[in-house]
């Protein structure tokens, strides 16, 4: 947590509060990785919080644009020969 | 050392059934460690042989992906890397500890939309994903590309898990910065 966090935390109101805490959960969120209480709870907020809507809808963009346009270098033709020929004699010697 | 005594034909089989299945996602990801297409093959060449070599510590029924990740990471580290000429661009320990500073954690106040997004059909996201430095691009391809779990990454690069979630974090920070960097020359914002 910054210096930032800390200051908000003290002097904050509620709601920037509330936002950053479920910002915290971004990554987590988008990754499958947070419990079940972590999720409703993020949900409930991005439902009547636009500003951590567009963040969220951002970065899962990001995440299916990555998986979409990222996966295109397939292995050139003769590799998979080459591993099964380079094994076979390994085997031998 | 060995824990599992496989048979000839049981080592085939679970040398195809179970790691042959991967070949594509490990090529992608070493083509996108070495931006060369005959390192790629001989890193993918390497791991496989490596794998068949060392099939006992393999644990029949557990994640053949990741263990095969682990393998190309780290034949890409101890041999790829070192018989490079060149050195690493960047100094890793330099990048963290500036990368550690509040500033990067600070959520980035950024221009780009996910309509933005839409407009980029071009190679944009594949360029500033290569354009990050190798430990930030390792982590998104683990995670964004290859769906591994932050246990998983962990394993695979040999770090704690709250480090998986801190250099995740700024990685996708920095690409966001480097998107956005796009649009703008692009005019979409």
């Amino acid at each position: 947590m910054g210096l930032k966090n800390v200051i908000n935390n003290l002097f904050g109101s509620k709601e920037e509060n509330d936002c950053m805490k479920v910002l915290d959960m971004l990554d987590s969120i988008l990754d499958e990785e947070a419990n079940p209480a972590e999720t409703q709870k993020f949900k409930e907020h991005i439902e009547k919080c636009m500003p951590c809507y567009e963040k969220y809808n951002l970065d899962k963009s990001i995440k299916e644009l990555l998986r979409v346009r990222c996966n295109h270098s397939k292995p050139p033709a003769g590799l998979v020969d080459s591993i099964r020929l380079q094994i076979s004699q390994s085997g031998r010697a | 050392m060995a824990k599992n005594q496989y048979s000839d034909e049981q080592k085939n089989k679970v040398f195809n059934e179970e790691f042959m299945p991967h070949i594509d996602s490990l090529y992608n990801f070493a083509h996108r460690l070495t931006f060369d297409e005959d390192d790629a093959k001989d890193l993918v060449q390497d791991t496989y042989l490596k794998a068949y070599r060392f099939i006992e510590s393999f644990e029949q029924g557990t994640n053949a992906k990741a263990w095969l990740f682990r393998i190309l990471k780290n034949s890409f580290i101890n041999d790829f890397r070192k018989k490079s000429k060149q050195p690493p661009k960047v100094d890793y320990q330099e990048v963290e500890t500036f990368y550690n500073s509040d500033d990067v954690d600070r959520p980035i106040t950024t221009d780009l939309r996910a309509e933005t997004l839409k407009d980029m059909i071009g190679d944009e996201i594949s360029n500033a994903l290569n354009s990050l430095d190798v430990d930030f691009r390792t982590v998104i391809i683990l995670c964004d590309l290859e769906g591994f779990k932050y246990d998983e990454m962990a394993k695979i690069l040999d770090i704690p898990i709250g480090t998986v979630r801190s250099r995740l974090h700024r990685a996708r920070n920095l690409l966001k910065e480097k998107l956005s960097s796009y649009a703008k020359k692009m005019g979409y914002i």
